[in-house]
């Protein structure tokens, strides 16, 4: 099990890279980050929604309503060029934190 | 039977409980719900089942709410965004509603805007009044060395020190950190053909470090030579114009001739606006003992004007003065007519204010009724204005009650109609509050400061002053719109377009402003007019002498008077001749009567054998000082006030006991007025002045030539003793500046009473038109019925004519009270009023109310009933 603290850090980068994978609605979303964690990320699925619309009032992505005849309506989120550089920086922050954890784990301890 | 699409409605529906949601947002988490349960159900769940998976799922309601109203908190929300354009649309409908009943809005602005005026003019005075003397560094630290004596079985308080007093605390007391004396003479200061008559300050060089007065040029240090002095900014460029004033001398001249040069060993900076407590021309204590060798610095007999003592701990004052006893035994050894009965000190920081009542202080105060009167009168023109405003608000909303049906259609809440319309009063307010402080500064504080001869400011710019602004302006439109938008904002729609809503007609509330307003013009108004009839009352009064015919001067020494009379006698147009040590209205002496029981502290003139005559004092009994007789030297004539005091009832034969020595008396005066109408009569007594003790000459001119006998009387002088000032004048003219004072009372209240009579008549007006608008039907009725105009004005009168008496009934006595209360504190037991003042205040209000319902009634009577009829059909 993921702990809370870093799932919740995590979100944003996971979503701004689902959504650079293409547009998507809330419920897919949520439904591939539990897919790609093998339900190691616990969600509960309504935490989502605060963050995509943060996400939206950055300017990171952006929403429209897709009503289709008889169907569901559904509110797809794009990803928007401010969104792909966020994720760049993201990115290479995660990276680093990364190299830091290896380089301190890779170190033997003194004999 | 389980309905999905119900549960999943009810569920969202939770979510709309919380602030951070609308519709759109639900929306969005529905749809997330459905397609969950959907896959549930594929699943192979029941619909049930379904559904409270997935909502134990999504989480719970109240986590998801509070992570999305953070995102709501931003400043640049939508919502902020929509409320930011309402604020548009309710600035643009506050100004449509202004532009579109401009006489009203003119009067609700000017109404506020003079209130707001007034109540800035107040702020500068008081910031004035509570700012004197304490710009300096140690105000907190300085204190006035007072006393107490025992007067007519009563404490009274004095400001002045036995002279030795200070020299003995420095030794004495080690806590004090510095002393200093200051002692104030009358010279003459020469410098090349600059002569003038000036008022000299001696001190201790300590006085400079106590005090802050810093110096412009020169060096504090000069203070402590005694052939220096420092000079005020003002008398540097009286003496030297635009001269280097510096290390150049200027002569003194005393009362025997005798001359004594100082160097120039400073200048001050212009001293702050605000001080009573500064210097012309600064000299060191010591030099006293130059100038007037025969004052004993160490006799305790001797008084100086005032000693300071300066700690570190205010809290060591206590001690000091429970130490001060010793000093009391060797004071009241010496001067038994000075008696001390306790020390005390006075803090400066309090000193200007506390100084009313403390007798022959340094500082002075001559503005309580202004610090009482002048926040009185602006509250009062607030509360009058604000009433007005909530009136006449309410009556202008009757013409908008359809735009406030439409919102509350349209979904406004009443919260949103109150918004709105204290929005618009805000608006309303803050315009005034503009006009108002423009009004202040360009119109009535240099009208303020033109009348009353004071400096003060309003410097916009000032923190405490702007926070003082925006306060008033904040109650003024929270006070004066909260009630019109309760009251407006609870109207029901439905009430609104039936037309059933009706104004005015059982408002308590309404009723009671207007009475309030009532009282508070009647104070207005009785004010004015009270005031004026004292100041002309005071203008008319007798001085108890005929000032009319008689002329002044001040004499250098004794021998002037003899080349001065000489040189007089042949004129026929000079009556009377007299000399005199000192003189009505310019100078006296203290004294003090010894009785058995207790002590009268007196002013003496002493004056020359014509003195009384020339004067026309009226005498009630007995004689004034014989021409010819050589043993009136024990002899002194009274005044009315003191005979009551001291229960003469015969004269002579009647002696009194003072400084050691029997006086009889020979004669009582009536009272006379030696000091303005402000101050109460006073015991006064004449004795007879040798003519080596002259200082001072009078002329009686015969009536009609006194300018003639003037301009004669200053050319001789000039011939006689070109070096010396001529310091005279007309004897009416002593009382320097209290006529003009006068007339600033009445022009002042004046303005007062007439802005607050408009006021409240704008105040019934709206009133009166609210009911008129209320009862259009019932009018137009009666007026088809034949009614004729009278018939609608005695039942508009009846309504209000109840109102007025009570208002009325409460006012007169009340502001008759006030007003008195305020007349005789300015001039005790000698006011001049009468009722008068409240009879017109109040045949003014009646006259106001006829005009007002006279004019709409006339309204009503032009108008065409159908019109009427029409209205709430």
């Amino acid at each position: 099990m993921i702990s809370k603290n870093l799932t919740a850090a995590s979100t944003r980068p996971i979503i701004l890279g689902i959504l650079k994978q293409g547009n998507s609605y809330g419920y897919l979303i949520i439904k591939k980050i539990k897919e790609l964690s093998g339900g190691k990320m616990e969600y509960s699925d309504g935490m989502l929604y605060p963050v995509l619309h943060r996400l939206e009032k950055d300017g990171l992505i952006q929403s429209h309503w897709d009503i289709k005849d008889g169907g569901r309506p559904r509110k797809y989120y794009a990803i928007t060029e401010a969104g792909k550089a966020a994720l760049v920086e993201e990115k290479a922050q995660w990276e680093e934190v990364v190299a830091v954890l290896n380089a301190i784990w890779d170190v033997k301890p003194a004999q | 039977m389980f309905d999905l699409n119900k549960a999943v409605k009810y569920w969202a529906k939770a979510y709309q409980r919380y602030q951070s949601y609308d519709e759109g947002n639900t929306l969005e988490m529905e749809a997330h719900l459905h397609e969950q349960i959907e896959e549930y159900i594929e699943e192979g769940m029941d619909e049930k089942a379904a559904f409270h998976k997935a909502v134990e799922a999504f989480g719970p309601a109240e986590q998801v709410a509070n992570e999305e109203f953070l995102n709501q908190k931003r400043p640049f929300s939508l919502v902020t965004f929509i409320k930011l354009a309402m604020l548009r649309n309710y600035f643009k409908t506050s100004l449509r509603t202004l532009a579109k009943n401009p006489t009203t809005s003119i009067i609700n602005i000017f109404g506020l805007a003079m209130a707001i005026g007034i109540s800035l003019i107040t702020y500068a005075f008081m910031d004035f009044e509570y700012g004197v003397d304490r710009f300096h560094k140690n105000v907190n630290k300085l204190y006035l060395s007072t006393f107490y004596v025992n007067r007519e079985g009563a404490e009274a308080h004095y400001g002045k020190s036995p002279a030795p007093l200070a020299a003995m605390l420095k030794e004495d007391f080690s806590y004090i950190e510095n002393v200093t004396r200051i002692e104030d003479r009358h010279a003459i200061m020469k410098q090349g053909t600059q002569v003038f008559h000036e008022q000299i300050r001696y001190a201790d060089p300590s006085f400079l470090e106590m005090f802050t007065f810093p110096l412009a040029q020169g060096n504090k240090a000069n203070l402590q030579d005694p052939g220096m002095v420092i000079l005020s900014q003002p008398m540097a460029v009286k003496y030297f114009g635009n001269e280097e004033a510096l290390g150049k001398q200027i002569t003194m001249v005393l009362p025997d001739q005798q001359q004594k040069t100082f160097i120039i060993g400073g200048i001050a900076e212009p001293f702050p606006e605000n001080h009573i407590i500064a210097f012309d021309f600064l000299i060191n204590f010591e030099a006293l003992k130059q100038t007037y060798p025969a004052f004993e610095l160490n006799n305790w007999k001797n008084s100086i004007n005032a000693t300071f003592v300066m700690v570190n701990d205010p809290s060591q004052i206590s001690t000091l003065k429970a130490d001060m006893n010793k000093y009391r035994e060797i004071q009241n050894a010496a001067d038994p007519d000075w008696a001390i009965t306790a020390f005390d000190f006075v803090s400066l920081y309090d000193l200007h204010l506390a100084s009313g009542p403390i007798r022959d202080d340094i500082s002075y105060d001559g503005s309580l009724e202004g610090r009482i009167g002048l926040p009185v009168i602006a509250s009062l023109l607030l509360l009058l204005a604000i009433i007005n405003y909530i009136n006449i608000a309410i009556v202008s909303v009757s013409k908008r009650l359809n735009e406030i049906g439409l919102r509350k259609v349209i979904g406004a809440s009443r919260g949103n109609i109150i918004y709105q319309f204290l929005l618009e009063n805000i608006v309303l307010t803050l315009f005034s509050g503009l006009v108002g402080a423009a009004l202040a500064y360009f119109v009535l504080l240099p009208w303020f400061n033109g009348i009353t001869g004071r400096v003060l400011n309003l410097n916009m710019l000032d923190p405490q002053l702007l926070s003082f602004i925006i306060g008033l302006l904040l109650f003024t439109g929270i006070a004066s719109g909260l009630y019109p938008a309760l009251y407006i904002s609870k109207f029901e729609v439905i009430q609104i377009f039936k037309g059933k809503v009706r104004f005015g007609k059982k408002n308590v509330l309404n009723k009671v402003f207007l009475v309030i307003q009532f009282v508070i013009a009647c104070i207005g108004i009785t004010g004015g007019v009270m005031f004026s009839q004292n100041s002309h009352y005071q203008a008319g009064r007798d001085w108890g002498y005929k000032p009319e015919s008689i002329l002044y001067a001040k004499i250098d020494q004794p021998s002037d008077f003899q080349a001065l009379e000489s040189s007089f006698a042949k004129n026929p147009a000079i009556e009377g001749i007299a000399g005199a040590a000192d003189h009505m209205g310019k100078q006296n002496m203290q004294a003090v009567i010894q009785l058995p029981d207790q002590q009268i502290e007196v002013r003496k003139l002493a004056v020359g054998k014509k003195y009384l005559e020339n004067l026309d004092l009226n005498f009630v009994q007995g004689r004034s000082f014989l021409p010819n007789s050589k043993g009136d030297d024990k002899s002194i004539i009274i005044n009315t006030t003191l005979a009551k005091k001291l229960n003469v009832d015969e004269v002579p034969g009647f002696s009194v006991r003072m400084d050691s020595t029997n006086y009889t008396v020979v004669g009582i005066v009536e009272d006379f007025h030696f000091y303005n109408f402000y101050y109460p009569m006073r015991p006064f007594i004449f004795t007879l002045a040798q003519p080596e003790d002259y200082q001072w000459i009078t002329l009686k001119a015969r009536v009609g030539e006194e300018d003639a006998v003037f301009n004669e009387m200053k050319a001789t002088w000039e011939e006689l003793f070109p070096t010396i000032p001529f310091e005279g004048g007309y004897q009416e003219d002593v009382w320097v500046g209290f006529f003009e004072e006068l007339f600033i009372q009445i022009e002042f209240t004046t303005a007062v009473s007439i802005i607050s009579a408009i006021i409240a008549a704008l105040g019934l007006y709206g009133m009166v038109r609210l009911n008129i608008a209320g009862r259009a039907k019932e009018f137009s009725i009666r007026k088809v019925l034949g009614a004729l105009s009278i018939d609608l004005a005695r039942s508009i009168f009846r309504q209000y004519i109840l109102l007025a008496l009570l208002a009325i009934a409460v006012g007169a006595p009340l502001s008759y009270y006030l007003v008195r209360s305020l007349i005789v504190l300015m001039f005790p037991g000698q006011e001049g009023i009468g009722l008068l003042s409240v009879v017109v205040a109040v045949g003014i209000l009646l006259l106001v109310l006829v005009a007002v319902i006279a004019s709409q009634t006339w309204k009503v009577s032009k108008s065409n009933p159908v019109q009427g009829l029409r209205v709430e059909s």
